[in-house]
């Protein structure tokens, strides 16, 4: 051995072996396009200056102020809380590629933090734009699920601290963009049959009409991957949350049909090939000594909706584990083990064959 | 992090910089600093002309000197706030108004907040306010400030003390 490998670090192993609460739970109708909804609200407390502009020294005495007001809360004393510079960089990453924090959280300096629930329903981020960042995740189908739970830990933490609120703004927020309600909904949303025909233009054009932006797979500045996109509201001031939540809702159900419709189009003029394409998918999965994390996306996105159309049996809850635990920190923490890319990519093949009994 | 705030967006020239896209060109590596919009567009392969939303596009107004306004609060300047479109403390809003309010309105096409209206903390949240009270006792001995130190270890004992009642 040239070196020793240090040891993995065990924090987030319990977190590792299970899956999310949001991609347990499969839309009976819509499990093959809409993965997940998220909903965030932007919050700052009264009197301190936006953490862009604070020194290390101030950013820590708001982190402490926030994390004792949260441990202080009955109802949320099950949920954990970590200092980012606490972690190591793989864990950084793992909560990243499960889109518990955000890459402007992990900007240099102390004072900067994540308070997670056990189920992952719950995420908070303290001190990345604004003071707080509070976000729900839910199973794609559980749009009023998602913004009771919000509203509810939202009334927690505000009659707790005093947060920074003025009846003519609403909500104070470092960037204008988030003011007012400081409300943003958004889903993950698994478009394949529009990206083929082509369909995705007017989806896009048609979203940007009703206020929603389109991004990729992590979300702002990202690129789209295994055909997923995420849709997320826009504007957050002159509406009420219950207003933006019910445009938003409308509107990806709309899409949802589109991709319906594009789906159905495809299986009466190319039904064949599509079922080629599975197989030959199938055949790469069970085969191939190496698969690239952008490989895993794109098949899986194959098989996502074959199993939509009826054209394989497969589970789409394992299609979304595999998804989730494919990624790099995922496969070395799963593993126990620091791995270089290419070890990664055996391992990835080995995973993805046992979780979808491939073999 | 003072670098990557004064960036302007290399393709529209107009908005801060905020994401950095990495893209790969004919086999080349091409890093662009751009603005959450452009790199939308960019990422999605979307032509700006096709699909942009609705948002000023208007230039960024040179203020001069004299024009300048100024938060009480936190010293922030209006031109300051221009160059980034973030604020840096919460009367900053109001410090920059007319401005603050035609910018709000034009990105979000509306002139009143119409969403959920706080009425501030109520709970009498005893753990909370030992914590806080505990942790600035804390600071004052760790600074040897023992007659604000003592004022703490008072009220830490009056809150405890409700709490027997």
């Amino acid at each position: 051995m040239k070196w020793r490998e240090r040891m993995m670090p065990e924090r987030f192993k319990w977190m590792s072996e299970k899956i999310p609460f949001w991609l347990r739970f499969i839309s009976p109708l819509y499990g093959d396009i809409v993965l997940s909804v998220r909903i965030r609200l932007a919050r700052n407390l009264k009197g301190h200056t936006f953490p862009l502009f604070l020194d290390d020294e101030k950013r820590i005495r708001v982190f402490n102020l926030i994390k004792d007001a949260l441990t202080s809360i009955k109802e949320l004393q099950s949920l954990k809380i970590y200092e980012i510079t606490e972690l190591e960089e793989i864990e950084k990453e793992f909560l990243l590629e499960r889109h518990l924090i955000s890459k402007d959280l992990l900007k240099d300096g102390r004072g900067r933090g994540v308070c997670i629930d056990m189920e992952e329903k719950i995420s908070i981020m303290i001190n990345e734009e604004d003071h707080l960042r509070i976000q729900v995740f839910y199973p794609g189908f559980m749009f009023e699920e998602a913004f009771m739970k919000i509203m509810e830990i939202d009334e927690l933490i505000g009659s707790t601290i005093e947060y920074s609120f003025n009846k003519k703004y609403g909500f104070l927020t470092s960037c204008p963009t988030n003011v007012g309600t400081g409300f943003r909904v958004s889903c993950l949303l698994h478009l394949p049959a529009s990206v083929i025909t082509g369909k995705i233009q007017d989806i896009i054009n048609y979203s940007f009409s009703q206020d929603i932006t389109v991004r990729g797979y992590y979300g702002e500045g990202s690129e789209v991957l295994g055909n997923i996109f995420q849709f997320a509201s826009l504007r957050t001031f002159g509406k009420s949350e219950e207003d933006i939540l019910s445009n938003f809702k409308t509107t990806v159900y709309k899409i949802m049909d589109m991709e319906r419709e594009e789906r159905e189009n495809l299986m009466k003029d190319s039904k064949e090939l599509l079922e080629d394409r599975i197989s030959r998918t199938i055949g790469i999965l069970k085969n191939a000594k190496f698969l690239t994390s952008r490989e895993v996306m794109e098949y899986t996105s194959h098989l996502r909706m074959g199993a939509g159309l009826n054209l394989i049996d497969i589970n789409i809850e394992k299609l979304n584990e595999v998804m989730l635990l494919n990624q790099p920190a995922h496969i070395q923490i799963l593993f126990g083990k620091r791995m270089e890319e290419k070890e990664r990519d055996k391992f990835r093949g080995i995973l993805i064959r046992s979780r979808l009994n491939l073999s | 992090m003072k670098d990557d705030m004064n960036k302007i967006c290399e393709k529209c020239n107009k908005f801060p910089a905020e994401v950095k896209l990495i893209i790969y060109e004919a086999g080349k590596k091409k890093v662009l600093n751009l603005c959450k919009l452009c790199a939308e567009e960019e990422s999605l392969g979307v032509s700006s002309s096709a699909a942009s939303p609705p948002v000023p596009k208007k230039e960024a107004p040179l203020l001069k000197p004299e024009e300048d306004l100024v938060c009480a609060n936190c010293g922030y300047k209006l031109s300051e706030f221009l160059k980034i479109s973030k604020f840096k403390c919460e009367k900053c809003y109001e410090a920059f108004e007319p401005n603050t309010m035609k910018i709000i309105s034009e990105y979000h096409k509306a002139e009143e907040h119409r969403g959920k209206i706080y009425t501030g903390a109520y709970t009498e949240n005893k753990e909370f306010k030992l914590k806080v009270l505990r942790r600035a006792l804390d600071e004052a001995i760790r600074r040897e400030e023992y007659e604000r130190a003592a004022r703490l270890r008072d009220l830490i004992n009056e809150v405890e003390g409700k709490n027997d009642a």
